[in-house]
Parts: structure tokens; sequence; C-alpha cells
């Protein structure tokens, strides 16, 4: 049957659905042609809606057609009507729908007149949604795959990030730690410097004294330069340390000034 | 170590930083062998190794006072002296009172500092004015410069000058005693020294060195140089008398016996400017020994300075002073050679032509603190020699 030919015999359904007793020209009377309970209003309205779902059907504007039915299927409970609803889900390449709806009407009317059509349509349309499922199927499996990677890979890439920035701590550490012993030297060698010069006033000699305050500035310049060093050395730990970041934790400075200098206090927070 | 751990260290090392971090000031030298001065609650006092110059404070005139030797305070204090006697150290311009630490004479101007202050060589300035009573307008005054060496070298020079020379005065009518009225004025530069502090006095001649007699009170003139012996040290006093008007003077009183020049200027005015030079120098051998070093000091060899001759100024120091305010020898390489004969211990003020932060003289077969260097500004100094340069020898002086 061509699509054409369907589409009549949808319409020869619809008569029968809008003119009671016509229904018998294709055997299948409408449900409430043959029951008194079905008033003439409800039964009007469902025709009136029949009759505009076909119109849209005959312009192929398939969504509005479905309305149109199953506004009408909602009060009749005409099977013909499903089964027009799934014709216009197949005219729309809906398959999953169209199969959904041509099993209902084989549910409601598995001996009605477009039954066979109806199995026919389901026939063709089942393997193609078992396609479709196993590819959606397929699709979300990959979908799902893909964003375990990318968690996995965040996961990692945390990882990582956490090791460089523990090793990073740590480098920062050993960098302050010879930074203050390096400090640590220039002030050895400052007391060394200071005891040398406790000792000038009471040199014996000219030579002695002159040995001694040489000694002295030699010391006191490496001591200087040890200072130096050592507050360069503890700055770049301190940098590093400070350009390192770690989720949980972090490294605050804070700065004061003193009576007869200045004194910084490093924290770390966890 | 935990974070918090690299924080303390940190800290402590910054800490450590802001401590430590001021500049040591480097003391000058101090020589245990060298002269320094110190005031004190009297005055102050030029010390040197078993010596101790000490000028007065006060309301007097802030010249010497005493002269400690091995703890014996050599210089005269006569109890009983008259105002226009010579007493302690001074000036006198007699008969008007003396111009010294115990005084009746007014102190318009006297100040006491320091020019040098050691180790080398101790400069002490006295500049004082006074004022005649017998004519206010006269205030005559001078600048009296005292320097000190650590061998117990004293050597002074003094200028004496009045702005109104030409306001007459009587000798009469400016005498502070009427004992010394009529007598013409006489000015004099002057030390004293205690008579219980020496066992006898000697005076030098050309060939002979005789005894003096201690005892004597009446002045006895034309003695230059006299050697004071003492228990254990001996006491030169020099006067250079480059002027036939100058004459030295010896002066006993009774608890006295002093030493200076004199120059007599009539009764009705007083000459100024006049300029007086001497040296005391402490010898710790016996008086003979103790002339020639006075005589040395009178006649200073030539030094040669990096070949070129140099002579001692009127400070006793070559390259000293020689009046016009700028002393040094103004070198012109930072290496310096001293050749020349000098039979004492010796003084030089050096110039660099740049800074010197440190010097170090050499010359062989030196030991122990041979010399004693004193950094005057940051490119001159001043380097006094413990022991004679004999020919031949060289000092070489280099900085660093």
């Amino acid at each position: 049957m061509t699509g054409g030919q369907r589409a009549l015999a949808v319409a020869a359904a619809f008569v029968a659905l809008a003119v009671p007793g016509a229904g018998a020209l294709r055997a299948q009377p409408a449900p409430w042609t043959s029951t008194s309970t079905t008033s003439s209003s409800t039964r009007d309205q469902a025709a009136s809606h029949t009759r505009q779902g076909q119109a849209f059907f005959q312009h192929a504007d398939y969504d509005r057609a479905i309305g149109e039915y199953q506004a009408a299927f909602d009060l009749s409970a005409e099977p013909s009507l499903i089964f027009n609803i799934a014709l216009c889900h197949d005219r729309m390449n809906r398959p999953e729908p169209a199969l959904a709806a041509f099993q209902r009407y084989l549910e409601l009317a598995p001996r009605g007149s477009v039954a066979d059509e109806a199995r026919n349509d389901v026939a063709r349309l089942t393997p193609i949604v078992a396609r479709l499922t196993a590819e959606r199927a397929a699709a979300e499996a990959r979908r799902r795959e893909q964003a375990e990677q990318r968690r996995q890979a965040a996961l990692e890439a945390e990882r990582r990030q956490d090791v460089a920035a523990t090793r990073r701590l740590r480098i920062a550490r050993y960098v302050m730690i010879g930074g203050g012993a390096i400090a640590a030297g220039g002030a050895a060698l400052h007391v060394v410097a200071w005891r040398t010069h406790n000792r000038l006033p009471d040199e014996p000699d000219y030579d002695t004294y002159r040995g001694d305050r040489r000694a002295v500035a030699t010391e006191q310049k490496v001591a200087y330069g040890l200072y130096a060093a050592g507050a360069v050395t503890l700055a770049t730990g301190l940098v590093l340390a400070l350009t390192t970041h770690r989720p949980h934790e972090g490294p605050q400075v804070s700065a004061a000034l003193v009576p007869g200098g200045a004194t910084m206090i490093l924290e770390w927070s966890r | 170590m935990t974070r918090r751990g690299a924080a303390t260290a940190a800290t402590a090392a910054f800490a450590a930083l802001a401590g430590l971090g001021a500049c040591l000031s480097i003391p000058p030298y101090q020589s245990r062998n060298g002269v320094s001065v110190a005031d004190d609650a009297t005055g102050s006092t030029v010390a040197g190794p078993r010596f101790a110059l000490h000028f007065a404070g006060g309301a007097g005139f802030h010249f010497p006072d005493a002269l400690t030797i091995d703890g014996h305070d050599v210089l005269g204090h006569e109890a009983q002296a008259t105002c226009f006697d010579q007493d302690e150290a001074g000036v006198l311009i007699f008969p008007t009172p003396r111009i010294s630490a115990i005084t009746s004479a007014p102190a318009v101007r006297n100040q006491l500092a320091p020019a040098l202050r050691g180790p080398a060589v101790v400069q002490m300035r006295l500049d004082w004015t006074t004022q005649f009573g017998c004519n206010t307008t006269r205030a005559p005054g001078g600048t009296s410069v005292f320097t000190v060496f650590p061998d117990g070298r004293i050597v002074r020079h003094e200028t004496l000058e009045d702005p109104r020379p030409d306001d007459n005065v009587s000798s009469h009518d400016c005498a502070c005693d009427p004992s010394g009225r009529d007598q013409g004025f006489t000015i004099s530069s002057y030390w004293t020294f205690a008579r219980a502090a020496f066992q006898n006095a000697f005076y030098y001649t050309e060939q002979l060195t005789l005894p003096l007699p201690m005892m004597m009170e009446s002045d006895v003139t034309n003695f230059d140089t006299v050697c004071l012996d003492g228990p254990g040290y001996h006491l030169t006093s020099t006067w250079f008398t480059p002027l036939p008007t100058d004459t030295t003077a010896v002066h006993g009183g009774k608890a006295v016996f002093g030493h200076g020049m004199i120059k007599a200027i009539g009764t009705s005015g007083v000459e100024l400017p006049w300029t007086t030079r001497s040296t005391l120098a402490i010898g710790r051998i016996d008086c003979r020994s103790a002339f020639r070093t006075a005589l040395a000091y009178a006649a200073p060899a030539v030094l040669r300075v990096n070949g070129g001759d140099t002579t001692v100024a009127r400070d006793g120091i070559y390259g000293g002073d020689p009046g016009t305010g700028e002393p040094g020898l103004a070198l012109s390489t930072r290496h310096v050679e001293l050749t020349g004969e000098i039979t004492t211990p010796f003084a030089v003020w050096l110039t660099f032509p740049g800074p010197v932060e440190l010097l170090r003289a050499t010359r062989a077969g030196q030991t122990g603190e041979w010399y004693i260097p004193q950094q005057v500004n940051d490119r001159t100094w001043i380097v006094w020699f413990r022991d004679p340069l004999t020919a031949g020898q060289t000092i070489t002086i280099d900085p660093g």
C-alpha cells in the first residue's frame, strides 16, 4: 500500500467516525455509534478533531494532526486514531513513537481494519528501532566512557599538580633552610668580627691592631655578603612557596617594623 | 622539617639580619705606649707612659697645673708666691698678676682644646686673654700650644699679643704688689718645678755639666738647658732663644725651681707680639744622657722624606705646623721612605695624595711597638718612631 492509499484508508476510518452508520462501510464501526451511552456532543467533537486532523495530515502538518487525533482519541477511544498517530510519526521519520503507536493500536484493536497494515509496519519498524536503540546505547556508552576518561584525566592532572606542588614546596623549604643557614653563617662570622673588634682597643701594637682591623673589615664584608646571599635565597624560597598553589593550604606572610629592626613571619595554613 | 619549622627558621634568619645588620664602628688605635687626652672634673689630662700632664680647669687660666712622673707631681707649687712670681706653668707680664692656673688676673678668654688626641701626639691649644687692672683697654693675650709625645717630650710654643700696644701703661700703676713697682715690665714664659721632686739640678755649658745649687733663690740667666735629677727620672728643660733680646733664666723659689725665657721691655710698655718655644723631656738614665737628648731636640737633624729635606716645625714634629696652620708634608706618592740621622725619638706628619685607611711602617730589625701611627684625617697621618734613625737605615711607610 502506498502512502496515499494508506491515507485514503484512514480517511475511510475518519468517515466512519464522523458519520454514524458510515462505519459499516469499513466493517469497524466507531464505538460510540454502537452504544447509546455516548452523547452526540462528544461524538461531534471527536469527529470534528478527526476531520481537523485529517486536514492537517493532508497538508503534511503531522504534529498538529497528531494533536487533533490525540484529542479525538481522548474523546472517543477509537483505536484507528492511534493508527493515524502512528502514521503521522512514521511520516515524520520518528520510528520509535511510530512503532509504539502501531503496537498500541494492535493492542487496542488486534483485529482492526488496518491491523495487518499495522503489523507490517511493526515488522518494518522494529529492527529500525532496535538499531536506533542500540546506536543510542552505544553512543551513551561512548559518552559515559569519554566522561569517565575526562574525569580520570582531571583527577590525574590534579594529582600531578599536587605532586608538583609538594615537590615545589619541598624545594622552597630547602631553599629557605639554605638561605637561613647562609644568613646564620653570616651571623656567626659577624660574631667572630665582633669578638675581633672587641680586641682592638687592647692590641699590644699597631701591626696587630692593623691585622685585626683588616680582619674585622674582611669578616664584616663576608658577613654582609652572606646576609645578602641568605636574604636573596630566603626571598627566592618565599617566592617559590608563595607562588605554589595547593587547594587546601597556602603560605601567609606578615611583616612588621619593631624597635631596632624588622621582622617577618611566615605561616602555612592547612 | 615542618613548614612551620621552615617558617620559624625564616623568621629567625630575618630577625638575625635585622639584629646584626648594624655596622661595627672601628675604634681608633689606642696604644698602651702612646699618649691620650681625657677631660676630668678638674681639667684635662694628657697621659703617656709613666707620666701625665694635667691642665687646670676652673676660673684660673687653663695652663698646666701638674706634671706627674712615676706618680710624683714635679710641677712647682709655691704656696706663698707673690702675685707676679712664677708658679706652676704660665706666662708673666711682670709686675701684673701672672697668667697661670692660680692667679688673680682676670681671664677674659680662656679656652683649652685638644688639636690632636693621640696616640702618637697630643696637642693642647690654649687661647687666653687677660686685662690689665691699670688700664682696661690693654688686654694682652696669647696662644700656648703644648705638644706631648709618648717618650715624655713636651714641646711648648706660644705667641703673646696685645691688640692695643699704643695705650701706654706704667709698671708702677700696673704692679699687683708694691714690691714690683718701678722695676719696668718684663715678660716671661716659664715652667716651675717642685724642689721636693728632685735631688739636684744641672745646667749645660759647651764643655761641662755642672751642679746647680737647688736652694739658690736668686735668678741666674743664660741657662738655655737645665736638667733636674729626680729619683729614677730626669727632666730637661730647654728654651730656644733665637733673638738677642731674649734670655733664659733659672729662678729659685722656696718650694719651686723655675726655668723660663725672659724679655725686659722697660717701664712704660709691653712690646708684643712675642713668641717662645721650649721643650721638656723626661729621661730615665741620667742627666748627661738627658742633656744629649735635649740638645738633639734643640738642634734637630734633617729628616729626608722621599729624598727631600724636612726640618722640625715649632711643634716638634717633622712636617708639623710651620705657623701657617697647614701642617703635613704633602706627598706625591703613597710610598714613603724616611732616611737621615735622627738621634732621638721623632714624629713625622704626612699628607698622602689620597685617602689612607691604614698604614704600615717597616724597618729592618725592629721589634715591639717601635712606631705609633695616628690618623688625623682621611689623608693625613702622624707617625711617631720610638727609636733613633741611624745613617744608612731606611724606614718605609706604605698604606694598607
